[in-house]
């Protein structure tokens, strides 16, 4: 078969990538950039992205959707597709990268754009307009008026990997939403018996399964990806509503921290809207 | 197409699949599409596509050969069932026969039985129904009542089925009997059930749409030990055996869906002139069976993997079925005057797709439990 899913041999790479970044997100407490984006670099993570190895998009958007999983504030994706796409010769190896994400001449979005350490690669050197968008901190939004024309399917392939990325904190705040509801008792059982409250979490796992069809579909259909990717990210917001329903009033905390998934998976949906 | 295998026979299989289906298929039967599936009319149309694929050598594609069979893989089923779509071929009328009772019989009975049921399955000659559900069990399938009681030779069994499909037509039954007062689902056997039987009473029910596609089925009769399929007790591994066929099958079936749902969509976007749905929606609904496509695509691939997890069948079922409906209530909400009678047909024949083979809370039960783990 001409697969279009990730091979076995894909996702134990993928593993080690993710158990990287749960060590790296343990530590809460005493998070450190510097420290996080060091640890990726030093592991080769940030090679995986290059044109001339072997891994295909359809394996991208694993390590993407892995990233996702975390809700780590640095610019992995962005900097995969610009060691991909852009001429990066004069970029330190472990540089922190971005691009502008937009129709060549249009006003468009910068992932991580002014963020501390990142630099906005552009074949013109355009300037970065005044005002980030910080609503989510895992993809801070910097503006640019006039976007460049970028070579080969960067834009295409920034829709499917960030609707990855979205896809990838819905399912981690389903993730803590089924164990939440396996051991928070109530009426004197787990919530998670109760038909109501599984039939929720069932449907938020098809959102996520559908959604996973719909990166095929965008891998494979280039020309309506932005399109289709949009609809992967809505469907990842609608999970994380579900885990914040499951979770009750939890769910409503800043604590918590399933409204940085949220936040995501919404910052998402503005930045393909320029695609 | 949906899928694109690597190996050259592949491509050759389907070039020969599509070659047959050319000069097979009749133009006609894509009129009678949407007649509802247990309609007499496409009933005719099915009994006799049944016969064709049998005298083609189709029926039957993955059976052994031994058994009559193509002994081809998934692979060709595959391209199989998505040629046939893609051509408007009618459904098989023997599905129960050729998805359920046939592989169970190759995989758990005896000779004899194989002898006895194989051949005349894939040749049409002996219809399938399957008798699980009851009065009182109906999602809860372990709970059936209809009981057997021992007797010299056989058993005498006595209860009731419904819901069941082509019971009015079908030669056989897949029934599913409490054997023993053993603990549940360890006291569960299935037998061969010969609905010519005395003391085997089919009535059928006349269904929503006004077609009376279903029965119910009265027994009271004897049923000799040659007609119990595997061993006493293994009733319930039998029929879940069934599940996993269903599984597997999840695909298969989407992919039958697939190609009609992508004509009721070109057919709502000729009523979407109306003026009265917007076009926006239209749109929405025509890139969920895009979406579609590819999430039987996917769910393929992981069932070629060796994947036997619930998960991805009742994934497709959930969102096809939910789809199909959504997309025959904007199909009514056109108020196309041409097809006002086929979007009441159609929209009213699939109220059943969220019922029939595990309604979708049966699910997402399936999802909750089995997949994601949580308490039952």
């Amino acid at each position: 078969m001409m697969t279009l899913i990730a091979s076995d041999e894909l996702h134990g790479v993928v593993a080690g990538f993710d158990t990287l970044l749960e060590r790296t997100t343990k530590r809460e407490d005493s998070f450190d950039a510097a420290e996080a984006w060091a640890g990726v670099a030093a592991g080769g993570w940030l090679d995986v992205g290059a044109r001339d190895n072997a891994y295909r998009l359809t394996d991208l958007v694993e390590f993407a959707f892995a990233w996702g999983r975390h809700a780590i504030p640095l610019p992995y994706t962005s900097t995969l597709l610009a060691r991909r796409w852009i001429d990066v010769h004069e970029a330190a190896a472990d540089a922190r990268l971005t691009f502008c994400f937009g129709r060549a001449g249009q006003p468009g979005l910068v992932p991580f754009g002014g963020a501390q350490g990142t630099v906005c690669l552009g074949p013109d050197g355009s300037e970065l307009a005044a005002g980030v968008d910080t609503f989510a901190a895992t993809l801070p939004l910097g503006r640019m008026a006039v976007c460049p024309s970028y070579q080969g399917d960067l834009l295409h392939e920034a829709a499917v990997l960030y609707a990855a990325e979205a896809l990838g904190g819905a399912r981690t705040a389903l993730d803590r939403a089924i164990e939440y509801a396996g051991y928070r008792r109530a009426y004197g059982q787990e919530i998670g018996k109760f038909q109501a409250v599984k039939h929720i979490l069932a449907d938020a796992f098809v959102q996520v399964e559908i959604g996973r069809g719909g990166l095929v579909q965008a891998t494979q259909e280039p020309d309506s990806s932005v399109r289709t990717c949009t609809g992967v990210a809505q469907r990842g917001q609608t999970v994380v509503e579900a885990a914040i329903q499951v979770f009750g009033g939890i769910g409503f905390t800043w604590e918590l921290g399933v409204h940085e998934h949220y936040r995501h998976a919404l910052a998402v949906q503005k930045l393909l809207s320029f695609g | 197409v949906i899928t694109t295998f690597a190996q050259p026979e592949a491509d050759e299989f389907r070039h020969e699949v599509r070659d047959w289906l050319t000069d097979v298929v009749r133009p006609e039967w894509r009129e009678a599409m949407f007649v509802p599936e247990e309609h007499p009319t496409m009933i005719t149309i099915r009994r006799e596509w049944d016969q064709i694929m049998w005298k083609a050598g189709y029926a039957g594609l993955s059976w052994p050969s031994e058994y009559g069979g193509r002994g081809l893989g998934p692979v060709e089923e595959v391209i199989f069932f998505e040629e046939c779509g893609a051509a408007h071929a009618p459904q098989e009328l023997n599905l129960l026969g050729l998805r359920l009772a046939g592989p169970a019989i190759i995989n758990y009975g005896n000779d004899e039985q194989k002898a006895r049921h194989l051949r005349n399955i894939l040749s049409g000659v002996e219809m399938w129904c399957e008798g699980f559900s009851e009065p009182n069990a109906g999602s809860d399938m372990a709970s059936v009542s209809t009981a057997g009681r021992r007797i010299a030779g056989g058993w005498h069994v006595q209860g009731q089925k419904i819901w069941t499909t082509f019971a009015p037509l079908a030669d056989r039954c897949y029934l599913l009997t409490r054997t023993s007062d053993g603990p549940r689902r360890h006291n569960l056997s299935v037998f061969l059930l010969d609905m010519h039987a005395p003391g085997v009473d089919v009535r059928p029910i006349k269904q929503l749409t006004g077609i009376e596609g279903f029965g119910e089925v009265f027994v009271d009769t004897d049923i000799p030990d040659s007609d119990m399929l595997g061993t006493e007790g293994a009733g319930w591994q039998l029929s879940s055996l069934v599940g996993a066929h269903r599984t597997a099958g999840a695909a298969l079936g989407a992919i039958q869906r697939w190609a009609d749902l992508r004509i009721l969509v070109d057919h709502l976007h000729d009523c979407a002139d109306t003026g009265r749905v917007a076009r926006d929606r239209v749109t929405h609904l025509a890139d969920e069976v895009q979406l579609l496509k590819w999430q039987i695509r996917r769910s393929v691939e992981l069932a070629m993997s060796g994947s036997t997890a619930a998960g991805p069948g009742a994934v497709l079922k959930l969102f096809w079925s939910h789809l199909a409906q959504e997309i025959t209530q904007c199909g009514m909400d056109t108020r196309c005057d041409e097809h006002e009678q086929f979007w009441r047909d159609t929209h009213f024949d699939f109220r059943k797709l969220t019922i029939a083979g595990g309604t979708s809370q049966l699910q997402r039960n399936v999802i909750a439990e089995r997949v994601l783990g949580l308490p039952r």
